[in-house]
């Protein structure tokens, strides 16, 4: 009787296929094959295989894979007799990867080491461009940018719960407290790495601000220079140092990171408080100011984060 | 004692030389293991595996010391002996003990790799 392969099964299918068809291409360019030719069949089947292959560690033997045949490309098929026991290794680790599942995908870490040392002693390519890029990379990089976003979402939503009317102000606060939230949990690291709230002091309000758990802040004994908060915004938009000099009071900072521009500057001049809120001058929209500490004043401006709030992660 | 039973490998310019002693089987290879090495070697590598089941060993023992060059066809059958030695049940798997020039840099790489290959066995490497 003949089972119709289900969808897992036909990738599986397809996949030990493209390893045959690696193999096959090896061996053939030792026999003298074409060397762009093979090598660009090889990287085709290569990014499928990757691509296509659920099974862990399959695409990070391909980018090993494809490092070898970059050093095969660039030297005109010629290659030291370890990289091409190795190359043979990986074709195999990836067909077993394919066959056999996660169960296969222990050593797969020294394995590339070892990859990692011989190029690097043949003076190939060792940066692990597909492995760390393709996917693990490409979805690290979107969820960092998202955790980027939703940070920088939830420090304008403070910002905005500062300077509102007091029903507005009370949702703004517990929209924020929700960004935060779900900042804290797209971050997909350990707990220690998540988002903790910390009040801080400053010269007019008591301010919570998101910071990373595992940071060390202490709320300070006086209010905040403005340097600190600028630290302190760093760490509430995820950037871990922000090189400003405070001395000169125009200073603006660009920051840049993930994608979201936040620009921040000390004002000039001091904003006058009512009872615990802020009334900044007409030049200014409320949203840009930040943290109030003594007379100097840090501004943030977050241009695109908001705008970037409503792109889901890829 | 229960004899060690491998095929002989008849090529020129390579040799296999086998022993058992107690609970060790012992390959020792020397040569280059080119084109015409890759079936006979395959062949002894199959069967090594049926021997050490066979003789409940409890390690093999692979001298690379006296290999000058290794294709990927016959290195591709050391690698499906580790896949096959692998499988084996906990209980009856062997260790693999490899033994490499320490002057001959592509022997020790590969074998070190190889013991990740083989993740699920006790592959050690020495230097000598």
């Amino acid at each position: 009787m003949v089972r119709a392969l289900d969808d897992s099964g036909r990738a599986r299918t397809l996949s030990l296929l493209r390893v045959a068809r690696l193999e096959t291409n090896w061996v053939a360019l030792g026999q003298g094959g074409d060397v762009e030719q093979v090598v660009a069949a090889m990287n085709r089947d290569l990014q499928a295989l990757a691509a296509q292959s659920p099974a862990q560690g399959v695409g990070d033997i391909c980018d090993a894979i494809a490092r070898i045949l970059a050093h095969v490309s660039a030297h005109g098929g010629e290659l030291p007799q370890e990289l091409d026991l190795l190359m043979t290794m990986a074709i195999q680790f990836a067909g077993r990867l394919v066959r056999d599942g996660p169960a296969a995908s222990r050593g797969v870490e020294g394995f590339l080491r070892e990859v990692d040392e011989a190029l690097r002693d043949a003076g190939g390519p060792v940066e692990r461009s597909v492995r760390e890029s393709r996917s693990r990379e490409r979805v690290a990089r979107q969820s960092s940018r998202w955790c980027h976003d939703l940070g920088a979402a939830a420090t304008t939503t403070f910002l905005g719960h500062l300077f509102a009317e007091d029903t507005l102000r009370s949702r703004l606060y517990q929209s924020w407290q929700l960004l935060a939230d779900e900042a804290s949990r797209a971050r997909s690291q350990p707990a220690s790495r998540r988002i903790a709230v910390v009040r801080f002091r400053t010269a007019i309000l008591p301010v919570d601000i998101a910071v990373p758990a595992d940071w060390s802040v202490a709320p300070p004994p006086e209010p905040l220079s403005g340097s600190r908060a600028i630290d302190l915004l760093g760490a509430c938009v995820g950037i871990p140092a922000i090189d400003v000099d405070m001395r000169q009071r125009a200073t603006r900072v660009q920051l840049c990171r993930g994608g979201t521009e936040i620009t921040v500057h000390a004002a000039s001049e001091p904003i006058p408080a009512v009872g615990d809120r802020l009334c900044p001058t007409s030049d200014l929209h409320p949203a840009e100011v930040i943290l109030v500490a003594g007379s100097e004043v840090v501004l943030v401006r977050p241009d695109r984060a908001v705008a970037q709030l409503g792109r889901s992660p890829e | 004692m229960i004899p060690l039973d491998l095929p002989r490998v008849s090529v020129v310019g390579f040799g296999v030389e086998a022993s058992h002693a107690g609970d060790v089987i012992q390959l020792k290879l020397t040569g280059r293991a080119h084109v015409t090495t890759g079936a006979p070697l395959h062949r002894v590598l199959v069967r090594l595996h049926t021997e050490a089941m066979r003789l409940g060993v409890r390690q093999v023992t692979v001298d690379f010391r006296g290999v000058e060059l290794m294709n990927s066809a016959c290195f591709k059958s050391f690698l499906t002996w580790l896949d096959t030695a692998q499988q084996a049940s906990p209980a009856t798997r062997y260790r693999v003990h490899f033994i490499s020039d320490a002057h001959k840099q592509w022997q020790r790489r590969t074998l070190a790799a190889l013991g990740y290959f083989a993740a699920d066995l006790a592959v050690e490497v020495e230097e000598v």
